[in-house]
């Protein structure tokens, strides 16, 4: 625009220059860049809370059959990306009982938790306590997504079972355990 | 100028490039609860033990003092991180009917004294006295088709016994408590 009006002036005050050959006009293009980053979010949960209600039968204090299939769903998530998700189960250990429990007593109770809605296959993950509570060790399920998924997903529970077949849980008001279900998108 | 409007292109390439949201939001929690009732149970496989025919004085008719050992098979269990355990007795009484007017020159109720034993916890009771005896603070405990038993201590009567037959009972009561 500079350059135009640089030329309209030249021609207003230089007549003679009136009908020069007309200078070509100067262009540049300027090339924007940009980039997304890979990100996956985790939407919001139906319930960060799933109750079993009660664990045992009153007749002989071992494990009770779960009815139903607890379950939980997660919405609005999304991933731009493939993306990894990851699912692991710590296990129900009873909250007020301190030490270990005598022989033929469990504080655990294992479970498996699977997801579901992120593609396929779906991954699960089994607690792993004993019956002094602990988690025998570190442990996960996992898929991989090739593409950018954008969908709910379903958390699962079944398949509960004591440390020891058998054992009777010691009474608590409060048995808790954690499933935590991670999103990573893919590097 | 030229090159100035190009450096301030290039700016803001840099800041498009810049604004990539960074996202941690990506892991959900979710905590799983449930609860276990305190709960105890007890069970026998021998509801009766028979003391068999008690000793008495030939001369006097009294029942003298004597001890027999006795177990009965139990099952139980209780879940709770302090129970309470209560064993209550009642003395042998004549399952007869005693004829009145010789009521108080016969003895129709034996007294004795046990403890159990083969549980996690002991109880020593007399029916003689309170005929009963509690115990607290049991924890967790489970036993399986358990010998639980002990001697069972006759005491004397003070008058001959009626003859026929005797009953009395035994009970293990088990409360559960957190």
């Amino acid at each position: 625009m500079r350059n135009q009006l640089l030329t309209l002036a030249a021609a207003v005050l230089i007549p003679g220059l009136a009908f020069a050959s007309p200078v070509a006009p100067a262009t540049a293009t300027v090339t924007l860049t940009g980039s997304i980053g890979n990100a996956c979010h985790m939407g919001d949960l139906s319930s960060s809370q799933i109750s079993v209600g009660t664990l045992t039968n009153s007749s002989d204090g071992t494990l009770a059959a779960i009815s139903g299939s607890p379950n939980t769903t997660i919405t609005g998530s999304w991933c731009n990306v493939g993306s990894k998700i990851t699912i692991s189960a710590l296990p129900m250990v009873a909250q007020g009982y301190s030490g270990s429990p005598p022989s033929g007593f469990t504080k655990a109770v294992n479970y498996t938790a699977t997801e579901s809605g992120w593609g396929a296959p779906t991954p699960s993950d089994t607690s792993q306590g004993t019956t002094s509570g602990a988690d025998s060790g570190s442990h996960s399920g996992s898929a991989d997504v090739g593409t950018a998924e954008a969908n709910t997903i379903t958390v699962t529970l079944s398949n509960f079972t004591a440390p020891v077949s058998g054992s009777r849980l010691v009474a608590d008001n409060n048995y808790q355990g954690t499933i935590t279900v991670t999103l990573t998108a893919a590097s | 100028m030229l090159k100035y409007t190009l450096a301030a292109s290039a700016a803001v390439a840099a800041v498009l490039a810049l604004s990539v949201p960074s996202y941690a939001d990506n892991s959900a929690s979710i905590t799983l609860s449930g609860t276990v009732v305190a709960s105890c149970s007890i069970s026998t496989s021998t509801p009766t033990l028979s003391l068999g025919n008690l000793a008495t004085d030939a001369t006097t008719g009294d029942v003298t003092a004597q001890t027999i050992s006795k177990t009965g098979t139990y099952s139980a269990f209780c879940n709770g991180s302090s129970n309470s355990a209560t064993v209550t007795a009642t003395a042998l009484t004549y399952q007869g009917t005693v004829p009145t007017p010789l009521a108080g020159s016969f003895a129709n109720k034996i007294n004795y004294n046990l403890t159990t034993t083969g549980l996690p916890f002991s109880g020593s009771v007399d029916t003689a006295g309170t005929g009963s005896a509690s115990v607290t603070g049991v924890g967790p405990f489970v036993v399986s088709n358990q010998s639980i038993g002990g001697s069972v201590n006759i005491e004397a009567t003070t008058a001959p016994a009626l003859a026929g037959s005797y009953q009395g009972s035994v009970t293990i009561t088990l409360t559960a408590g957190l």
